[in-house]
C-alpha cells in the first residue's frame, strides 16, 4: 500500500469511517507497508477515557455470551463498544475458526459496536500480537469501552492484565475444587470474578470457596466477585457496574500497566524485527545438530552470540545508533575479557584511517594483576604529588565551559559536592587507576614518527576501537589521563624508549548502574561551527 | 510475511441446517485459513458490515433454502452499498438454473449439493491466489507451519 493511500486511510480514521478500521486493523496484525504509520496515529490520538476491559477464562464459560449481555447494557447507557475476540490458531495447520460473533450477532448491525476477530497466530499469552495493536487502533477510534475477549485460556496465560484497565476473569461451575482456585497464575490477575452460569446450584458453592480464598487478602485488595447467568443476561447489570467501580480502585495501577506494556512493545517490536533472521539461522543450525557436530543447546548459544546477543548484552546496531550511543563508560563490571574478543576487536579497529597508511599504532593489552600493579603506581605517585609527565591540554574560554560542563554533570550523577574534598579525591584517583576497568588498551606510537603525524591517525584509530567495542558490549573511556605517569606503564610493561605511550583506553562490560555511565555529554550544535561556502 | 487468508461463512435467513457451513469452516480451517463465522440467521446487511469489519478477503454463504440467488443478489448489493470488493461464492441447495443466474450476477463459484469439499476448496484458493498475485502480495506455501 502506497503513501498516499496510508494517508488517506488515516484521514478517513480521523473521520471515524469504521469501513477503514478493519483495513487498517489487516494492515498491522499483518505488519504490511504503513504498519508503524498507523500505529504512530494511534498511539498520538488514543482517547484516555475509554475504558477497556478484559475477559479471560477457560473456554466455554461463557465469555462471548457475557459480552453480547454486556454489549446490549452498554448500548441502552448510550456508549458505543469495540470488541476484540481472539481465538486459537491451530499449530498444525495455521488455521483457526473464529467464532466468538456468533454469540455476538445481535448487534451486527448496530452502528456503535464494532466487533473483529482475531486468531491467535502463535502468541501464547492469551492474546494475539495483532489484537494487541488493533487495541490500539481502537482506542484512538474512541470506543467508550472496549471488550477484549482472550481465547479460553488455562491457568498461566496473564499477559492480558497488563492490556486492560480491568481485568475480569471468568468461572463456570464444575472446574474444579478449591485447590485450583489457590493455584498461582490466571486467579492471580482477577480483578474482578464472574461466576458465570449462576443457576447450577455448585456456583453459590463456588462463591464461598472464591470468597474464602481471598479472606487472606486486606478487603480492599480482594477481587469483587459477580454471579451472572450469561444466557438470560441476570447479573449483568450490576457487573457493568463494577467495571467503572473497580476502574477507580485501579487508577494508580495504570501508569504500572502503562509501563509494563510500553516495555513489552519495545521488546516485541526488536523480536519481531530480528525474527526472520533468527529463524533463518536456527533452520541451518537444525542441520549441525542433525549432522551431530553439536547439541541444541550448544546451537543455541552460537546462535545468540552469532546474531543478535554478544557475549554480555551487546547488540548489533545500526551504524548512526552506534556513533550517537557511544559514550565513555567510568564504572565496569569485574568480569574479565576475553583476549579473542579483544583480538576482533582490534583487527575492527585497525581499520582506520592514517596518512599514506603508515599506521602509526602498536598497542600494548593489560589485564589482572599487571594492571593492578600499574593502578597501583599510579596511585602512589598521584598521593606523592609527584609532577606528571604529560601535563593536562589547557582549557580557556569556550572550552573551559564545555570541560567544566561535563565535569558538573559527572559530579552531579556521582553526587559529589564541590567542597567535597575526599570524594573529589576519590574521584580523581578512580580516573588515574581506569575507572577499575578489567582491561587497558595502552596505544604507543614510535618516536621515529613525527608525534603531529601519529596523534591524529591514533585519534581515528581510537574512535574505531571504541565503535568496535560496542559491537561487543564492552564499553570504552578513552584517557588522557593513563599516559601522565608514565613510571608505572614503562615499569610494568618494560617499554623500550623507542615507544611513546600516547594514550590509554579503559575497557570492560559496563556495569550498568552506575551513575557516571548515564551521563550524556553535550555536543556544540554543527551551525555554530560550521561555515558554509557555495551552498544556497 | 506470508498473507493469512481470512474467510467469512456466513448463513442468512432462516435456515437451520448447520452442517454444511461447519463441514465447510473445517475444511477452510485445516487447509491454514483463519475462518470467520456469522453464525445463523444473519441478513444481507450483516453479512456485508462484518465482513468489511472483520476484512475478509472472501465470504461463503452456505444455504439450503433453495433461496441463494435472492441471498446472494441482496448481499452483492449491501458489498456495493459499502464500497466492498470481495468476492462472494455459494454452496446448498440449487438449481441449473439457479446457477446460470448467480453466475450472470458476479458470484464467484457455486457448488451444489453434490460437490466435494476438496473442488470447493481448490476453486477458493485458486480466486484467492489470484487475487494476492494481482495485488503483488506473497500468497504462501508456508501457510501450513506445522507440517512441514
Amino acid at each position: 500500500m502506497g503513501r498516499m493511500i496510508i494517508r488517506e486511510l488515516l484521514e478517513r480514521f480521523d473521520r471515524r469511517d469504521w469501513k477503514v478500521l478493519g483495513k487498517a486493523i489487516s494492515i498491522v496484525e499483518n505488519q504490511e507497508e504503513g504498519c508503524w504509520e498507523i500505529l504512530n496515529h494511534a498511539w498520538k490520538t488514543a482517547q484516555a477515557e475509554c475504558l477497556v476491559v478484559g475477559i479471560t477464562g477457560a473456554g466455554g464459560a461463557g465469555k462471548s455470551t457475557l459480552i453480547d449481555k454486556l454489549i446490549r447494557i452498554c448500548r441502552d447507557r448510550d456508549r458505543t463498544v469495540g470488541v476484540l475476540a481472539v481465538d486459537p490458531s491451530s499449530p498444525y495447520t495455521g488455521g483457526a475458526m473464529l467464532g466468538d460473533r456468533v454469540r455476538m450477532n445481535a448487534h451486527s448491525s448496530d452502528p456503535g459496536v464494532y466487533i473483529r476477530s482475531f486468531a491467535s497466530r502463535g502468541s501464547f499469552g492469551g492474546i494475539s500480537q495483532g489484537a494487541k495493536y488493533a487495541l490500539y487502533l481502537y482506542k484512538a477510534f474512541g470506543f467508550d469501552v472496549i471488550f477484549l475477549e482472550s481465547l479460553g485460556v488455562g491457568q498461566a496465560e496473564t499477559d492480558i492484565s497488563c492490556f486492560v484497565d480491568v481485568t475480569t476473569v471468568i468461572l463456570a461451575p464444575g472446574n474444579g475444587d478449591a485447590i485450583q482456585l489457590a493455584k498461582a497464575g490466571t486467579q492471580e490477575i482477577a480483578d474482578i470474578f464472574v461466576i458465570n452460569k449462576g443457576d447450577k446450584p455448585e456456583a453459590e458453592m463456588l462463591r464461598l470457596q472464591l470468597m474464602a480464598e481471598f479472606a487472606v487478602v486486606p478487603e480492599e485488595y480482594r477481587p469483587l466477585i459477580v454471579k451472572t447467568t450469561a444466557k438470560d443476561g441476570t447479573g449483568v447489570e450490576e457487573l457493568t457496574d463494577c467495571f467503572s467501580q473497580v476502574s477507580r480502585r485501579l487508577l494508580p495501577a495504570r501508569r504500572i500497566k502503562q509501563q509494563i506494556r510500553i516495555e513489552n512493545e519495545i521488546f516485541t517490536g526488536a523480536a519481531c524485527f530480528y525474527e526472520p533472521q533468527l529463524r533463518r539461522y536456527a533452520k541451518e543450525l537444525t542441520q549441525e545438530v542433525l549432522a551431530g557436530t553439536a547439541t541444541p543447546f550448544e546451537a543455541a548459544i552460537r546462535l545468540g552470540s552469532k546474531i543478535l546477543i554478544k557475549d554480555q548484552g551487546g547488540i548489533y546496531m545500526q551504524m548512526r545508533e552506534a556513533i550517537q550511543s557511544r559514550k565513555s563508560i567510568r564504572g565496569y563490571l569485574p568480569e574479565p575479557v576475553s583476549k579473542e574478543v579483544l583480538e576482533q576487536v582490534l583487527e575492527l579497529a585497525t581499520r582506520a584511517v592514517s596518512a599514506i597508511n603508515m599506521q602509526p599504532w602498536e598497542f600494548a593489552v593489560v589485564t589482572g594483576a599487571p594492571l593492578d600493579a600499574i593502578r597501583q603506581c599510579n596511585t602512589e605517585d598521584l598521593r606523592n604529588q609527584v609532577s606528571v609527565d604529560i601535563p593536562e591540554p589547557e582549557a580557556n574560554g569556550i572550552y573551559r565551559d564545555r570541560r567544566i560542563e561535563i565535569a558538573k554533570q559527572l559530579f552531579k550523577a556521582m553526587d559529589i559536592k564541590r567542597e567535597d574534598k575526599e570524594r573529589r579525591n576519590w574521584w580523581l584517583e578512580r580516573g588515574f587507576r581506569f575507572f577499575e576497568a578489567p582491561v587497558l588498551i595502552l596505544v604507543m606510537a614510535d618516536e621515529e614518527i613525527d608525534p603531529l603525524v601519529s596523534r591524529l591517525d591514533i585519534g581515528c584509530f581510537t574512535q574505531n576501537l571504541c565503535l568496535a567495542a560496542m559491537e561487543y558490549g564492552l564499553g570504552t573511556c578513552v584517557q588522557t589521563q593513563a599516559v601522565m605517569y608514565q613510571r608505572g606503564i614503562r615499569e610494568v610493561l618494560k617499554l623500550p624508549e623507542s615507544k611513546r605511550p600516547v594514550v590509554g583506553i579503559a575497557l570492560g562490560y559496563p556495569e550498568p548502574e552506575f551513575p557516571a555511565n548515564k551521563v550524556v555529554s553535550c555536543r556544540e550544535k554543527v551551525e555554530n561551527i560550521t561555515s558554509w561556502t557555495g551552498f544556497y | 510475511m506470508a498473507v493469512k487468508f481470512r474467510i467469512l461463512v456466513a448463513k442468512a435467513g432462516c435456515d437451520i441446517h448447520e452442517r454444511g457451513a461447519l463441514t465447510m469452516i473445517h475444511v477452510f480451517r485445516d487447509a491454514g485459513m483463519e475462518v470467520i463465522y456469522t453464525g445463523r440467521y444473519q441478513s444481507e446487511a450483516n453479512i456485508a458490515r462484518t465482513a468489511v469489519a472483520e476484512d475478509v478477503d472472501i465470504i461463503g454463504v452456505s444455504d439450503l433454502t433453495g433461496g441463494l440467488p435472492v441471498i446472494c443478489r441482496k448481499l452483492l448489493r449491501e458489498l456495493k452499498g459499502l464500497e466492498a470488493d470481495i468476492p462472494v461464492f455459494c454452496g446448498g441447495l440449487m438449481t441449473e438454473k439457479d446457477k446460470e443466474e448467480m453466475a450472470a450476477m458476479g458470484v464467484a463459484g457455486t457448488f451444489d449439493t453434490g460437490s466435494t469439499p476438496d473442488l470447493c476448496l481448490v476453486h477458493v484458493r485458486n480466486i484467492l491466489e489470484t487475487k494476492c498475485r494481482s495485488e503483488g502480495k506473497a500468497y504462501g506455501k508456508d501457510d501450513n507451519p506445522g507440517t512441514a
